[in-house]
């Protein structure tokens, strides 16, 4: 009896090791199958939204795996090109030619501070300091608040005109100094490799604005018109140096010389224009913003 | 034995598979203020910025001409035209050539001369041609996009050099240095500006000799009777604003 109920013992360990192998299991198998509902019980919905999109992903690649008779002909010609043949490539029609600017302008300030002197007064030699102060909406556009202030000399031919036939020089108006604001506008971006060495990015503007031209007789704020392109070369976020091309019309009194010598007005108007070259270092500020 | 080893541990490992493999992928957002603002480039003990030109100018001639103007001529005319000629020894050092004709007369500051003051200045001897031989350094080769539609190339090079400024019998030695750039339009077509400075001396048009009064100084200027060598020397310090279109081959 007793070895009856061993062997009955016997038979119900194995059978419960077998229960309990079979539910382990069981378990580790509903949890493999059905482990994501416990985890994520609430993006159910994601899982018919994924194969929702395979699906249609997979109709896609279903049309496209078969390739068009021009297809394969690109393909071929393809395998021939080289490094060397890529400036050869069709242009698409859809690029962004460059991407990201070295130096953001987009809410900065900008102050400038350079020389510059007047190509084109035959009489006088203009040389002087140039200072401006701007602030950029955007990219391409900013506005300019800008002073020049210049130092005249007259040239040889004045001087001989003076002491030859005493013509003097004192009827020949100059601009001593310019003030105004002017509009920005910056639709050119690039970047230049200098020797080969360091690529430098760099702006092409236009401006244009008005402001006052003190001349060297009588006006000391004669209307004046400002025309001006020039480039600037990034050093850094921040620092540039930037050329400048300007020219400034105005119109102004004019004077007559009495037998003293001593100048009158003489009640005319003359319209002049002065093309000046500078050079100078910029600076932007706040900090770059963008990453 | 095949319990011990696909017994418990097997289990755990298969549950937590099974787990894991249905965990999504969260997105996280990172504050702007957290993310790099600053962006940087390796650092190469030879650098080699640029690997393919668009524009390859070495060992190609370049053919063009050029309009122009002599802005701070005071008397005669200041109008140029002329051609020009490029050989590019390599993408940086090149030999420039330049031919340009002067205007003829005078121009509107001697007429005021000659209304205000009486003094005729049109017989007088201005430049007939200037005629430059320049060292070209190109010193920077770029791109600029345009309205973000086109890309154009461009170079900005340094010119100085020597040459000669003819006169109605006289030939004057002549330097100039200054800067131009290049536009390119295509791969052999090319709008140049350039700006030079050029000096040389030459007969001083303001013509009263010692001994000579104002007014027969005047009427030996409006006789046209003076010779080029009647007129004392000068030094001209002249600038020289020119464009035009080059063609490269």
């Amino acid at each position: 009896m007793f070895q009856g109920l061993k062997r009955k013992s016997k038979q119900w360990k194995s059978t419960g090791l077998k229960v309990k192998g079979i539910f382990f299991y069981a378990l580790s198998l509903i949890l493999i199958l059905f482990g994501d509902r416990f985890a994520l019980a609430n993006d159910d919905f994601d899982l018919d939204a994924i194969e929702r999109e395979m699906s249609r992903r997979g109709e896609e690649q279903a049309e496209s795996s078969q390739p068009s008779a021009q297809d394969r002909s690109l393909r071929e010609d393809a395998k021939q090109l080289t490094f060397q043949d890529l400036p050869k490539l069709s242009a698409f029609s859809d690029v962004t030619v460059i991407q990201k600017r070295f130096m953001p302008k987009t809410n900065r300030f900008q102050i400038y501070g350079g020389v510059d002197f007047l190509t084109n007064n035959p009489f006088f030699d203009s040389y002087g300091f140039n200072g401006r102060f701007s602030f950029f909406f955007t990219e391409s556009l900013g506005v300019e608040i800008g002073m020049w202030s210049h130092s005249v000399s007259p040239r040889t031919i004045t001087a001989d005109l003076q002491s030859k036939y005493r013509i003097t020089t004192k009827t020949m108006l100059s601009s001593l100094s310019y003030l105004g604001a002017s509009l920005i506008y910056i639709p050119f971006y690039g970047k230049m490799t200098f020797l080969d060495k360091v690529i430098i990015p760099y702006d092409f503007y236009f401006s244009i604005g008005g402001g006052t031209t003190e001349t060297s007789y009588l006006d000391k704020t004669a209307p004046s018109i400002h025309l001006g392109t020039g480039e600037i070369f990034s050093i850094t976020k921040s620092f540039a140096w930037r050329w400048d091309l300007s020219y400034v019309s105005y119109t102004a009194r004019i004077p007559d010389v009495k037998d003293d010598g001593s100048l009158v007005d003489s009640g005319k108007k003359q319209s002049l224009g002065d093309l000046y070259l500078g050079i100078g270092l910029t600076l932007l500020f706040p900090g770059a913003s963008y990453r | 034995m095949m319990r011990k080893i696909y017994g418990w541990p097997l289990i755990c490992f298969m549950s937590v598979v099974g787990m894991t493999t249905s965990l999504r992928a969260e997105k996280m957002a990172f504050p702007e203020e957290e993310l790099a603002r600053e962006s940087v480039l390796p650092k190469f003990d030879v650098p080699n910025s640029v690997r393919n030109r668009n524009v390859v100018v070495e060992g190609r001639f370049e053919l063009g001409g050029f309009l122009g103007k002599v802005t701070d001529e005071a008397v005669h005319s200041q109008d140029q035209m002329g051609f020009l000629g490029t050989y590019h020894i390599n993408e940086v050092h090149g030999v420039n050539l330049s031919y340009g004709l002067m205007g003829t007369g005078v121009g509107d500051y001697a007429k005021t001369l000659n209304s205000e003051v009486n003094l005729d200045l049109s017989k007088t001897f201005g430049p007939k041609s200037v005629a430059l031989v320049s060292y070209q350094l190109t010193a920077f080769y770029g791109k600029l996009s345009i309205l973000k539609n086109l890309v154009v190339n461009t170079h900005i090079y340094g010119l100085a050099g020597v040459g000669s400024v003819m006169y109605d019998g006289l030939t004057a030695l002549a330097f100039d240095f200054g800067l131009g750039q290049r536009f390119y339009l295509s791969k052999n077509f090319a709008l140049r500006f350039d700006l030079k400075f050029v000096r040389y001396s030459g007969p001083n048009p303001i013509y009263r000799p010692s001994g000579r009064s104002q007014n027969q100084s005047k009427d030996d200027l409006r006789n046209g009777v003076l010779k080029i060598r009647d007129f004392e020397s000068t030094t001209y310090m002249l600038t020289h604003l020119t464009g035009g279109l080059v063609f490269l081959f």
